[in-house]
């Protein structure tokens, strides 16, 4: 790197993702200037290295490994991460059994007030997650990353992401489950009802998750 | 991906992959098996939703918080895109180092996706400091010790690049490398020596090189351990107040000594290490024992167990 049109280009690239690579930062960091830094960094990091990066190829994504993989790297050396890292991880989550009326009561639209308590629950809960199980549903679910993109930020195989993230949703829905039920959004009695489910839109969701 | 798929999608197996199957990670043919169980099962087509439905809150709850309206989602703080194009041009400006310098610059090698660590013009330090002195005071509240401290870990962890570096290895024993206007000034000239020997420590020479930057004399820590080495050093901030960031390689990791005149250490606990009175906090994971030593704080943070940073603290020589 290292002349004006380089750099013009990187910053024609790079710079429309400020604000989403800003969003995710907070959301890892919790803190606006952490924030701030963390995208000042993956932003020279990504400058240094960008003739590594493929044309053509999702350059949001790739901006968001960087920032992943300083955001682990600058804070996975502290005790406290590496118990996380290392241990809360192995903790088995049942499969359970998801109460269907649960399930459906959370499919079918809820009012807008009710959607913002959940919202408020949500942030709550995942706050609440240990620290890998947060950054997977983030990073899958939010950053909507694909499982080599995400193993490749981590450094951790694809298999390790697969479990990991299996893991940290099963625990976040169960607390979503028994914060519907604490809400009244959920009556537990509702099992007996007729078996009627809204139409999934899975195609609808996957065409905006490959726009985003 | 590769979830491999039993000979026939039960149930269990489809609503224990269902998340991978919405993920599009799954294998065509187990994808394939998927969608037939599926269009056939009323009870895994409710997992399904299920599945679709909690991300769909999830996102509506992390990209749009409640309090703002649905549609609007998180900004950039209106200074960042400026210090980013700012960082940027700086490390054009600093980069091209020549080859015989670059030898000399310590890059440790575990530090290959940090930040700093790097050569780059004072001019970029600079301004670096003004930015973050502007945003520290545009957030600063109460500027009372806890805060400072953080300030402290923040300037660990940041690993900002050093606007001067120390090398051993060249010819003439310790030398600073000062970075101005993008050229690397090697001082290993006899003139540039004013010891009468002209083997002044690193120490010394960081020393000179402070002054007038802060608004007090800075004399980096010295340790009696060989394995503690000086390596570089910025001009800071602790809150609104200049300080210096001294960076020190512990048997390879890195330790941060941060000299300020503010009481850091004030809301912190009082300890005894070896004789010697520290005050000493931990914050977001990191340790920071303070030695005050005439009006001035050295506060320590590194990653290094806690009783070796608290010795190193307690048995480093402070002016």
């Amino acid at each position: 790197m290292g002349t004006t049109t380089q750099r013009a280009e990187f910053e024609r690239e790079a710079m429309p993702y400020l604000d989403k690579l800003y969003g995710a930062a907070l959301r890892l960091t919790r803190s606006e200037s952490d924030a701030e830094d963390l995208v000042q960094d993956t932003l020279l990091k990504a400058y240094r290295f960008y003739d590594r990066f493929e044309a053509g190829t999702n350059l949001k994504a790739w901006l968001l490994k960087i920032l992943t993989n300083t955001f682990i790297n600058r804070y996975r050396r502290t005790v406290r991460e590496r118990k996380v890292f290392d241990g809360a991880v192995a903790k088995p989550v049942g499969e359970g059994v998801m109460s269907r009326a649960a399930m459906r009561a959370l499919t079918t639209p809820i009012e807008t007030a009710q959607q913002r308590i959940l919202a408020r629950e949500i942030q709550k809960a995942i706050d609440e997650l240990p620290e890998d199980y947060r950054i997977m549903i983030l990073l899958a679910d939010v950053e909507e990353l694909s499982y080599k993109e995400i193993a490749e930020a981590i450094g951790c195989p694809i298999g390790t992401v697969m479990s990991r993230l299996h893991r940290a949703r099963k625990t976040l829905q169960k607390k979503l489950i028994s914060q519907a039920v604490q809400m009244g959004i959920v009556e537990e009695q509702m099992d007996e009802s007729p078996t009627y489910v809204d139409p999934v839109s899975l195609d609808e969701y996957r065409r905006r998750k490959q726009t985003a | 991906m590769n979830a491999t798929a039993s000979s026939s999608s039960s149930c269990d197996h489809v609503q224990k992959h269902v998340g991978t199957y919405v993920d599009g990670e799954l294998d065509p043919s187990t994808a394939l098996e998927f969608d037939r169980h599926l269009g056939a099962c009323d009870s895994c087509r409710e997992h399904l939703a299920f599945e679709l439905a909690t991300r769909e809150h999830l996102r509506d709850a992390l990209l749009a918080p409640p309090s703002r309206g649905r549609e609007s989602s998180v900004v950039a703080p209106p200074g960042l895109a400026d210090r980013v194009r700012r960082a940027l041009l700086e490390e054009d400006r600093g980069a091209p180092l020549p080859e015989r310098e670059r030898a000399h610059v310590v890059v440790p090698e575990d530090d290959y996706w940090r930040p700093g660590w790097r050569v780059v013009p004072a001019a970029a330090a600079a301004a670096a400091v003004i930015f973050a002195g502007a945003a520290m005071a545009a957030q600063a509240g109460r500027p009372d010790g806890a805060e400072a401290l953080a300030d402290v870990v923040r300037l660990h962890s940041a690993a900002l690049p050093a606007d001067v570096t120390v090398s051993e290895r060249m010819p003439s024993g310790p030398n600073v490398v000062p970075v101005q206007n993008g050229f690397v000034r090697a001082s290993n000239s006899r003139d540039d020596a004013t010891g009468p020997s002209g083997a002044e420590s690193s120490s010394d020479r960081v020393a000179i090189w402070f002054r007038g930057k802060v608004g007090f004399p800075v004399r980096p820590a010295e340790f009696a351990r060989r394995d503690v080495r000086l390596v570089g050093a910025r001009v800071s901030n602790v809150r609104e107040r200049q300080a210096a960031a001294l960076y020190y390689e512990v048997g390879g990791h890195r330790m941060t000594v941060v000299v300020t005149d503010l009481p850091v250490g004030d809301s912190a606990d009082e300890v005894q290490v070896d004789g010697q009175r520290l005050r000493y906090q931990e914050l977001r994971g990191h340790r920071v024992p303070v030695r005050e030593e005439a009006g001035l704080s050295y506060a320590f943070t590194g990653d290094v167990d806690r009783e070796t940073l608290l010795q190193l603290a307690a048995s480093a020589r402070v002016p």
